[in-house]
């Protein structure tokens, strides 16, 4: 059974996303406990091929090939994991580009890395009202609501989506990030955000450090 | 090693272009001639038919007599390394890069001093240099300046053999004794004559006096290493506006006559020989009076040359990648960007230029990094765009369809370090990250990677008996000078 989780490691290590689902399929059937599948094998792969890229070791779709491999793994062992068993903690995160702003490259980009580096995102698309997104984010129980925008002139909606966040009383509940080629530190320190980044890996960071998983 | 492959060379001269230029060179070397310093040179001339005047010194050379000439020159000239692996092959569809050589002053890497040269500079150039993707033929960075004169030419190919496996071209040979000399240096290191005349691990560069004229050592010089095999280069730089005409064309007739007279003599020396055409016609700066190494006419005569000389079926040694720019920074690579890249682009079979600044003074060890990051770039230009199955990648474009992500496609990684330039020095990163990571210049990233390269071994380490036989043949030299 080790040798599963070994194995399933492995592959995501190796981005063998062609042969993930039969490997899977293969390891049920010797027994393999499927949270050990997921926590220790495919969790594990993607946390060091994580490092490696952080480190500059890797590039972008090697990353983004691993996380596609675990994730294909994740669809056949999860349904298997026994009903009532300690559950998988995963952090969500809930993504959008501002209303009047439709510019989504930067976001599917950090969409694309908190996914690989085992965040579970759900992406609002472009154009979204504050209203949309915080009924999102309260439905499913994000942690964190990151929104983004190129445009000066759409930048604003991102303060309005923090008032109205306050009115609502989920600042507590919810972290928020912003985002986008105009957004600086010092502006999103202005509007009360939880912070900012540079760059996607600068994002995954900083919603690990506010997901308490920092390194 | 195979150079930059060039898929489509981009041409600055039209094929009428060459025509004319050959002609007006061909003709003017029949009525205006060239004056020849060399008795041997002059005699050789003569009993082919040239028309010798011997008071002047000057030759005039009929045209059937250097067409002649150009029809037994060595078409296919390797530059080859110690190890095979690091021959330089002039097939005139690769560029091949070699660093900038013989400059007199260093930047002391530890102080920063900038002092006279010596021995251990151009040990370190040469451990950089190793440590370089895209360069392939080592020149002496700079000269041994703390060794007595009579012996540095010979200490300056002892430190290149036991510091690098690359190709080493030389061009402070001056007399026919430095040629023997050297000859016999490297044929030491080679393993005999034989081994060096089939696998010529060294060059020399001979430079004519623009305009119209050749010394006579120098050329004398030049026909030791013909006898020998070793491959030389006839470099012509007549200065636009100074030493050859201010229009680009009339220099380049000028070069082309220098070059035409100069391998004529060759061949008539050794047929068959190994000749290249060497060129670095760079303007005079005409109000600071400094060489223009890093102009964008540096680099553009350059292709011109690489043309004509490939429709004689001779590869081309081009000046560029120089800059005069006295530190590095940003006028540097400037203009060593304007005295490259059409160099690269144009096919020129061996550039040499980079790491030295103040037009091929001073040897900044970090601007060898950052050179070998701008070839790069220059290089994936060159590359081309790739149209075929493969890379059209209509499959993929259909399997991730419309609104999808590209970067999860295996087709992606498979391509990614063929497709992009994937830098090594450049920083990408957001200003943020950048910021929060020491707010690194170019400059400091370029000595971190020197340091790394200089802690490396030398490849290929020579043979003990290799090296005291070096050893002897320079105490050779020192005992004949006193």
């Amino acid at each position: 059974m080790d040798d599963y989780v070994a194995r399933l490691k492995q592959a995501v290590i190796a981005y063998d996303m062609e042969n993930m689902e039969k490997l899977a399929k293969e390891a049920l059937d010797h027994g393999m406990d499927p949270i050990q599948g997921i926590e220790k094998g495919l969790g594990a792969g993607i946390r060091e091929v994580g490092q490696k890229f952080g480190a500059g070791e890797l590039f972008l779709p090697e990353l983004v090939m691993a996380a596609e491999t675990m994730r294909s793994g994740v669809a056949i062992l999860e349904p298997r994991v026994p009903k009532g068993s300690a559950a998988r903690v995963t952090h969500k995160v809930v993504l959008a580009t501002v209303q009047d702003d439709i510019h989504e490259i930067g976001k599917n980009l950090v969409g694309t890395m908190l996914t690989a580096n085992g965040f579970d995102v759900i992406d609002l698309g472009v154009n979204q009202p504050s209203e949309a997104i915080l009924k999102k984010a309260a439905e499913v129980k994000a942690e964190i609501v990151g929104v983004s925008a190129l445009m000066t002139t759409s930048m604003p909606r991102m303060k309005e989506l923090l008032n109205v966040a306050a009115t609502k009383g989920v600042r507590s509940k919810e972290k928020f990030l912003v985002g986008g080629a105009p957004v600086t530190e010092q502006y999103a320190k202005e509007i009360g955000s939880d912070g900012t980044a540079g760059d996607a890996s600068g994002a995954v960071r900083l919603a690990q450090k506010l997901v308490g998983m920092g390194r | 090693m195979s150079g930059i492959s060039i898929r489509r060379p981009y041409p600055v001269l039209a094929k009428e272009d060459i025509g004319r230029i050959h002609e007006a060179a061909l003709r003017e070397l029949e009525r205006l001639g060239v004056k020849i310093g060399t008795a041997k040179g002059r005699s050789l001339l003569a009993r082919a038919g040239a028309r010798v005047d011997e008071a002047s010194h000057v030759v005039r050379i009929p045209p059937a007599l250097v067409e002649e000439a150009l029809s037994h020159t060595a078409k296919r000239i390797v530059l080859c390394g110690r190890n095979p692996h690091e021959d330089a092959d002039l097939d005139r569809e690769h560029v091949h890069i070699c660093n900038d050589g013989n400059g007199p002053v260093a930047i002391d890497f530890e102080t920063g001093e900038r002092r006279p040269s010596t021995a251990k500079d151009l040990a370190r150039s040469a451990l950089v240099s190793n440590a370089l993707d895209n360069l392939h033929v080592f020149w002496p960075m700079v000269t041994s300046q703390d060794v007595p004169a009579e012996i540095r030419t010979y200490v300056d190919l002892r430190v290149s053999f036991v510091h690098t496996n690359k190709h080493v071209q030389f061009a402070t040979a001056v007399t026919p004794e430095n040629a023997r000399r050297l000859t016999e240096m490297a044929a030491a290191v080679a393993g005999g004559r034989d081994e060096l005349r089939k696998r010529p691990i060294i060059s020399s560069v001979h430079t004519s006096i623009a305009p119209l004229q050749h010394d006579g050592g120098n050329m004398d010089t030049a026909f030791v290493f013909g006898e020998a095999g070793v491959p030389v280069a006839i470099f012509t730089m007549p200065g636009p506006g100074t030493s050859g005409p201010v229009t680009l064309a009339g220099s380049i007739v000028v070069a082309a006559m220098e070059f035409l007279s100069g391998l004529t003599m060759c061949q008539l020396a050794n047929p068959g020989c190994p000749v290249i055409w060497g060129t670095g016609i760079a303007p005079l700066d005409m109000k600071t009076t400094t060489r223009a190494g890093g102009s964008p006419e540096h680099g553009l005569t350059g292709a011109a040359v690489t043309q004509i000389a490939h429709a004689y079926g001779v590869p081309s040694l081009c000046g560029g990648f120089d800059a005069t720019a006295s530190v590095p920074g940003t006028q540097a690579t400037l203009e060593q960007f304007a005295s490259g890249l059409s160099l690269v682009l144009g096919g020129a079979d061996l550039i040499c230029g980079t790491g030295l600044l103040e037009d091929a003074r001073t040897l900044w060890l970090e601007q060898l990094f950052i050179d070998d990051e701008m070839v790069g770039m220059i290089r994936r230009i060159a590359e081309g765009v790739v149209v075929d199955d493969a890379h059209l990648a209509l499959d993929v474009i259909e399997k991730v369809g419309i609104g999808g992500m590209f970067l999860g496609q295996r087709h992606t990684m498979d391509h990614l370090r063929d497709e992009h330039f994937i830098p090594k020095l450049v920083d990408r990163r957001s200003f943020d990250l950048w910021s929060a990571d020491g707010r690194k210049s170019m400059e400091e990233r370029a000595r971190a990677k020197v340091r790394d390269a200089l802690a490396r071994p030398p490849p290929d380490p020579l043979p003990d008996e290799a090296v005291r036989e070096l050893d002897r043949l320079i105490e050779g030299a020192r005992a004949s000078a006193a």
